[in-house]
């Protein structure tokens, strides 16, 4: 074995970076929240960037900012209607937060944040808390309409109730375990077929000449993780329209 | 001008949407990818099904029966979210849903009532 052992697993251990230490709390940094604060500078640093000029005419990097701002207020405005607009921010930061850190991953040797349950679980935790708090604020007790689907006979209730509300709790287990499954496995994958590729080229005469085809998968997936980077990260975006669609009108579906 | 402006707005606005809502539907676009969410969405509703019930059961001390019901009803929750999304997908590409629905259902009553004569003609 020259390669030595294949270990696709390491890349997602969460190591401490700088150690803190606050009133005997431990608030070490690690290399996931770096990231996260390396993903959150960038987007903030990019959207000042695309921001600082203002002109009328928008040269080429206000012309993203801007698109990136249409094309998100469009899936709100398709999903959640009008009054979903509100939600405005908490969306495109959403989006933006996500679809970066998915990007910062796909740099070789950084670090996915994303890939870690604990992050999108929080992220959709998030989500599930104000999309329940803002159907109370907005429709009072009219929100336990969401569990009681309309045309249905009564008798059916009682047994069609817990089934909306556990499928209503289920909602935020769903939406983080595929974000957080569809990177850890793209990774994984990634990282496994590149290390093979090393383990046949070193091996022997024989398998060297095959490497390469481990080698043009690798990349073939890595273009399809970019994808993925994207399509996880706006899937996320629009299943919180959803959500949010359901909050706002309750008693549509 | 200013009309001229309002009115290409109008137009960018509304061929804007019509993007939109057609890039909706294409979301399921790969079955691997629908295949793996409609497989997690019903694990995830087993799973919290089965976590109410084990939770009323710890406190109301019923034994195994709030785990049992309970996770009936999140495999119930669960097809029922598989059949949602299901639905979902087949939809769109049926243009006019509320006109071609009245029309198949007398069309499969007559089909159902022509193939049940046929097995009786054939039977004979």
């Amino acid at each position: 074995m020259a390669a030595g052992k294949i270990d696709p697993i390491s890349q997602f251990e969460v190591v401490k970076v700088l150690d803190l230490n606050l009133f005997g709390l431990d608030v070490s940094l690690t290399n996931s929240a770096l990231f996260m604060l390396f993903a959150a500078v960038l987007i903030a640093g990019f959207f000042a960037m695309t921001a600082s000029r203002g002109q009328m005419v928008p040269n080429r990097l206000q012309s993203v900012g801007e698109m990136s701002y249409e094309f998100i207020a469009g899936t709100i405005r398709s999903t959640a209607g009008e009054d979903g607009l509100k939600f405005f921010p908490f969306v495109f930061t959403l989006f933006f937060f996500i679809f970066f850190a998915n990007l910062i991953g796909m740099v070789p040797y950084f670090f996915t944040t994303t890939s870690h349950i604990i992050v999108t679980g929080v992220l959709a935790i998030a989500v599930f808390v104000i999309v329940t708090l803002v159907g109370i604020i907005k429709n009072g007790a009219g929100f336990l309409r969401l569990f009681v689907p309309s045309g249905v006979p009564w008798p059916i209730l009682p047994i069609l109730v817990p089934i909306e509300i556990i499928s209503y709790l289920a909602r935020p287990v769903t939406l983080s375990l595929r974000l957080f499954a569809n990177m850890l496995a793209g990774h994984i994958m990634l990282k496994l077929l590149v290390s093979f590729a090393a383990a046949m080229a070193t091996y022997s005469v024989g398998t060297a000449f095959l490497a390469p085809l481990p080698f043009a998968l690798a990349i073939a997936i890595t273009a399809l993780e970019f994808l993925v980077a994207f399509l996880q990260a706006y899937v996320f975006a629009i299943l919180t329209c959803v959500y949010l669609s359901d909050a706002l009108h309750p008693g549509h579906h | 001008m200013q009309d001229d402006l309002n009115s290409r707005i109008a137009k960018a606005r509304s061929a804007h949407d019509k993007r939109t809502g057609k890039d909706q539907p294409d979301r399921g676009a790969s079955a691997v990818g629908a295949a793996l969410q409609f497989s997690m969405s019903f694990v995830a509703a087993v799973g919290i099904g089965a976590l109410i019930g084990h939770t009323i059961d710890n406190f109301a001390h019923t034994g195994p029966w709030g785990l049992l019901i309970f996770m009936m009803f999140g495999m119930a929750a669960g097809f029922l979210s598989i059949i949602r999304a299901a639905q979902k997908m087949s939809l769109p590409p049926v243009d006019t849903p509320p006109e071609k629905s009245d029309t198949p259902d007398t069309t499969t009553t007559t089909d159902t009532t022509t193939t049940g004569t046929k097995t009786t003609d054939t039977q004979p």
